[in-house]
C-alpha cells in the first residue's frame, strides 16, 4: 500500500474523533430526549411571568362586578377595559388597573368603522354628543338605559 | 397566449396591494445571501473545469488545471463567510454540525461543505502537488519550510512509484469530486427550490438552473482569471487554450439558457395564483437584472459572441479580448441571477397581493462594502494559494510522453 | 540498509496506525448512530405513549363575523409577550369588498391601534376583519427547514422557538407562508406566537383570547372533545388559511371568505 493512504487516513480519523469530542461536549444535555430539540425548553419558556392575570384572579377580590357589570355578562374580560392586571393582582396597593374614562377608549370597539357587523353596538363619534364624556351618561358597571 | 396576457384583466389593479405587517420593516436574505449562491458556484464550475482535464483528458485545458483548482479552493474556504456573517448569532453556528435537523435542507451544508473541501478540493490539491510540496520543503528555509514540512504531511517519498500513486488517487478523487461538485451545487438550489411558500423559488427546476450556472460561471472566473493573471506575469497567453475554455463556456451557457427560459416559459403558461404578482415583478423592479443584466447581458450576448467565434476568423489578440469580455459578461450576468433569485424571492409579499422594496446599504455589516469584502477575500486567498503552490509550471512547454 | 529497514517499520507503524485510526472512527461513527437510533426509538414509544396518556393538542378557532377588529388582542400580545414595536405574532386585517368587485386589504400596524373610518359606505358590498396569527400547523414548514432543531412542535401541538439555540438564519421566515414569523432584532433569533405557552401552561388563556371582548377567539385542547374549541369546531363550518398547501393549521376560521389571504 502506498504511504499516503494510511496518512490521509490518520488525518481524517484525527477529524472525526476531534467531531465526535465536540460533539458529545457541545450538545445541550436534553437535546434529543423526546425529538430533535431541546427538551429542557417548554419549561423554561412556561416559566416566563403572566402580565395578564385573567378574569378568574380578579374576581378573587372583585367577586361582586359580574353582578353589575353587563359588559362581563356577555364575556368581556376585566382585562379588555382595564388592560394587564397581573401586577395589581399580585400587589394590588402599589400598582392600579388603567382607568378607562375617555372617549377613544370606548370608541376602541363602539366608534362606527367600516368592517364592523351592523349588529354590534356602535356610533358615530363625530355625532354622538362630541366633546362629552360616555361615562357621564353610560353606567359601565351597571345596568339600565343611559341617563 | 400572448393576447391572452395582454387583455387578461390583471386582478391585481383589482386589489389594494396589501404585505403581511410582519413583512414591512425588513428583508431577510440581504446581499450576503446573494454571495453565497454565486461563490459555491463558482467552486462548482471551476473543479468541473479542472476535472475536465482529468477525467475527459481535455488536454487543450492543462494550463489552466491547476489553477482552476486553486481558484476553486480559494472560493471555497470563503463560501461559508457571508452565511456565518449573515448569522443572528454567529457563535452557534456550529449547531448545524454538531445537532443536524434532517429534514432541512441547509443543515445537510455543512457535511456537504467539509466533505467538498477536505475529501475533494484539500485531497486533490494535496496529490496534484505532492511532489513539488516536498521537493520545496526540501529547498527553502525559515518558515516557509515548516509550512512544506507540515504539508507534506509527513510522507517524503517521491519515488516514481509513489508519484504515479499520485496521479491515480487523484484521477479516482476527480470522479468522486464531480458529483460530489454537483451535489454541492445542486443543493444550494434546493435550499430555494423546496419553499413551498415562495412561488418564485419553489421549482424542481431550480437545482439543475443553479448548478448550470454554477458550471458557467466557474468556466467563466477561470477563463478571465488564466487571461488576467498571464498578461500580469507577462507570458504567453494559450490561445487554444481559451479557445477550448470558450467552446465549454458555450456548450454550458446553450444548456444554462435553454433551462432558464424553460423555467420562464413554464411558469408563464402555468399561470398559477401568483401568476399576476411575478409579472407584476418581473416587468418592474427585476425588469432591468433579469432580462435586460441576466438573460440578454450575461447569456444571450456572451453566447452569441461565442457562437460568432466559432466560425469566425479573429487575431489571437482580438480572441483573447473577446473570450475576455464574454467571461466577464457571463459573471455579472451570474451574480445578477443570484440576486433577481435570493433578493426577488422576497421582492413580494407572501400574501401575493404586494410588493416590498430593498434598499441596499453602503455601509453596515449587510452593505455593499460588506459584500465587497467578502467578494475580494477569495481574490487574496488565490494570491497566497498561488504564491505557495505555483500552478504554472503545466504553462512551460510539458515534454511529450 | 539500517535506514531502510527503519523505514519500514516506520511505514508499518504508520499502517497500523492509520488502521486503528480507521477503526476507532468507526467504532464511534457506530456508537454515534446507535446512540441516535436508540433515542429515535425512545421517541417512537413515546409518541404512543402520548395518544394513550391524552397530551392536550391546543388549538384556536375563530368566528369572523364577531371580531370587530377593535385590535385589544393585538395590544395585549405585544404587552404579554414584550413583542418588539413593528413586529406582530398577531395581527387583524381587515377586508373591504367594493361593490365594482375591487378588495382593499389593510392592517395599520396591524391593527394594534383599532382601524381608521377611512372608506366611504355608499360604494362598499361588504367588509370585514380577519385576525391572524401562528398556525401552529402540524405538518409545519418553518419546522421542517430549521437546521439545527431549534424549532420544532411540542408534544402539546404548539411550535415553539427555542430562542437559546436558534442561530439566526432565518430560514423559518423565508419558509413560513402566513408571514406569520419576524425576526426580533433584541434577540436576534426568529420569533413567533407561542399561544402564550406561560400561561395556557398555568391554566390560563392566551392574552389574545382573554382579552377579546366579542368571543371571536376560541381556544382549547383539540383532544378533549368537551373543550370550547373542540364544540365550536364541531358546531360550525370550519375553514383553515391557505389550505391547498397541506401545512395542517391547527388555526381554523369560521366565516372564511375567498378573499382572505
Amino acid at each position: 500500500m502506498a504511504p499516503q493512504i494510511p496518512r490521509v487516513a490518520l488525518v481524517f480519523g484525527v477529524l472525526v474523533i476531534a467531531f465526535f469530542v465536540a460533539r458529545s461536549q457541545t450538545v445541550p444535555d436534553t437535546f434529543g430526549d423526546k425529538g430533535h430539540y431541546r427538551a429542557a425548553f417548554p419549561a423554561e419558556l412556561a416559566s416566563l411571568p403572566l402580565i395578564h392575570s385573567g378574569k378568574q384572579a380578579c374576581m378573587e377580590c372583585h367577586s361582586d362586578k359580574p353582578e353589575t357589570t353587563p359588559h362581563f355578562k356577555i364575556g368581556v374580560s376585566c382585562e379588555s377595559c382595564h388592560g394587564p392586571a397581573q401586577k395589581h393582582v399580585e400587589n394590588f396597593d402599589e400598582f392600579k388597573p388603567f382607568v378607562p374614562n375617555t372617549r377613544a377608549a370606548c370608541g376602541r370597539c363602539h366608534e362606527a368603522i367600516v368592517g364592523r357587523s351592523p349588529s354590534f353596538p356602535q356610533q358615530n363619534l363625530k355625532e354622538h354628543n362630541p366633546g362629552q364624556r360616555c361615562i357621564s351618561c353610560h353606567e359601565i358597571h351597571s345596568e339600565g338605559e343611559p341617563k | 397566449m400572448l393576447n391572452q396576457l395582454l387583455t387578461s384583466q390583471s386582478w391585481l389593479a383589482q386589489v389594494q396591494s396589501y404585505i403581511f405587517p410582519n413583512e414591512v420593516k425588513e428583508l431577510q436574505w440581504s446581499v450576503l445571501i446573494v454571495l453565497y449562491p454565486y461563490l459555491t458556484g463558482l467552486v462548482a464550475g471551476a473543479f468541473i473545469l479542472a476535472s475536465l482535464v482529468r477525467v475527459f483528458d481535455a488536454k487543450a485545458l492543462r494550463p489552466t488545471y491547476r489553477l482552476a483548482l486553486l481558484i476553486a479552493l480559494a472560493f471555497l474556504i470563503c463560501a461559508p463567510l457571508p452565511l456565518v456573517a449573515h448569522l443572528g448569532h454567529p457563535e452557534r453556528a456550529l449547531e448545524i454540525m454538531m445537532t443536524p435537523h434532517l429534514t432541512s435542507a441547509m443543515a445537510i451544508f455543512g457535511f456537504v461543505y467539509l466533505w467538498y473541501l477536505m475529501a475533494v478540493l484539500l485531497l486533490e490539491v494535496w496529490f496534484d502537488y505532492r511532489k513539488e510540496i516536498v521537493e520545496l520543503a526540501n529547498s527553502s528555509k525559515g518558515p516557509l519550510k515548516l509550512i512544506y514540512t507540515c504539508l507534506t504531511l509527513g510522507i517524503k517519498d517521491i519515488s516514481e512509484k509513489a508519484v504515479a500513486f499520485d496521479e491515480r488517487a487523484g484521477r479516482f478523487i476527480t470522479i468522486i469530486g464531480i458529483p460530489s461538485a454537483a451535489l454541492l451545487h445542486g443543493y444550494v438550489g434546493f435550499i430555494f427550490g423546496s419553499v413551498k411558500g415562495n412561488p418564485w423559488w419553489s421549482s424542481v427546476l431550480m437545482p439543475v438552473i443553479f448548478l448550470l450556472s454554477a458550471i458557467v460561471s466557474g468556466i467563466s472566473m477561470v477563463l478571465v482569471l488564466y487571461i488576467l493573471i498571464t498578461t500580469w506575469r507577462k507570458q504567453k497567453i494559450d490561445v487554444t487554450c481559451v479557445s477550448a475554455i470558450g467552446r465549454y463556456l458555450m456548450f454550458a451557457l446553450i444548456f444554462d439558457l435553454t433551462l432558464e427560459m424553460l423555467d420562464i416559459v413554464h411558469r408563464t403558461y402555468e399561470a398559477g395564483e401568483w401568476f399576476e404578482i411575478l409579472r407584476l415583478l418581473s416587468s418592474g423592479y427585476l425588469f432591468q437584472t433579469m432580462f435586460i443584466g441576466q438573460l440578454f447581458m450575461g447569456a444571450v450576448v456572451p453566447l452569441s459572441a461565442l457562437a460568432i467565434m466559432q466560425a469566425a476568423k479573429l487575431s489571437d489578440r482580438a480572441k483573447i479580448w473577446a473570450h475576455f469580455v464574454c467571461g466577464s459578461l457571463v459573471l455579472i450576468g451570474v451574480f445578477l441571477m443570484r440576486w433577481n433569485v435570493v433578493i426577488g424571492g422576497q421582492l413580494f409579499s407572501k400574501s401575493l397581493k404586494g410588493l416590498t422594496t430593498y434598499r441596499l446599504e453602503l455601509i453596515g455589516p449587510e452593505g455593499v462594502l460588506a459584500a465587497g469584502a467578502v467578494m475580494l477575500l477569495p481574490f487574496a486567498i488565490l494570491w497566497v494559494l498561488v504564491k505557495l503552490l505555483p500552478p504554472w509550471h503545466e504553462a512551460e512547454p510539458r515534454p511529450s510522453h | 540498509m539500517s535506514e531502510e529497514e527503519s523505514n519500514i517499520t516506520r511505514n508499518e507503524f504508520l499502517k497500523n496506525v492509520g488502521k486503528s485510526t480507521l477503526l476507532i472512527a468507526a467504532g464511534a461513527t457506530g456508537y454515534s448512530l446507535w446512540n441516535n437510533a436508540a433515542k429515535g426509538l425512545t421517541t417512537k414509544k413515546e409518541l404512543l405513549e402520548r395518544k394513550r396518556t391524552g397530551r392536550p393538542k391546543f388549538s384556536m378557532a375563530i368566528d369572523i363575523e364577531k371580531c370587530i377588529g377593535c385590535g385589544l388582542c393585538v395590544e395585549a400580545c405585544s404587552k404579554e409577550n414584550n413583542v418588539p414595536a413593528g413586529h406582530y405574532r398577531t395581527w387583524i386585517e381587515r377586508y373591504v369588498v367594493k361593490k365594482d368587485g375591487t378588495v382593499l386589504i389593510d392592517s395599520p400596524d396591524g391593527g394594534i391601534n383599532g382601524f381608521p373610518n377611512n372608506i366611504l359606505d355608499e360604494d362598499i358590498d361588504r367588509a370585514f376583519f380577519v385576525p391572524k396569527l401562528c398556525n401552529h400547523c402540524e405538518h409545519s414548514p418553518c419546522t421542517q427547514v430549521c437546521p439545527v432543531g431549534a424549532t420544532f412542535m411540542n408534544d402539546d401541538g404548539v411550535v415553539l422557538v427555542d430562542y437559546d439555540y436558534c442561530i439566526g438564519c432565518r430560514y423559518c421566515i423565508q419558509a413560513c407562508p402566513y408571514g406569520s414569523r419576524f425576526w426580533n432584532p433584541g434577540l436576534k433569533t426568529a420569533d413567533k406566537c407561542t399561544l402564550c405557552y406561560h400561561r395556557i401552561t398555568k391554566g390560563k388563556l392566551p392574552a389574545c383570547v382573554e382579552v377579546c371582548p366579542t368571543n371571536a377567539r376560541i381556544f382549547g385542547d383539540a383532544n378533549d372533545p368537551e373543550s370550547p374549541v373542540s364544540k365550536f369546531t364541531r358546531e360550525n363550518q370550519m375553514m383553515t388559511l391557505k389550505p391547498h398547501l397541506q401545512t395542517g393549521a391547527k388555526i381554523s376560521y369560521k366565516g372564511l371568505s375567498q378573499e382572505v389571504i
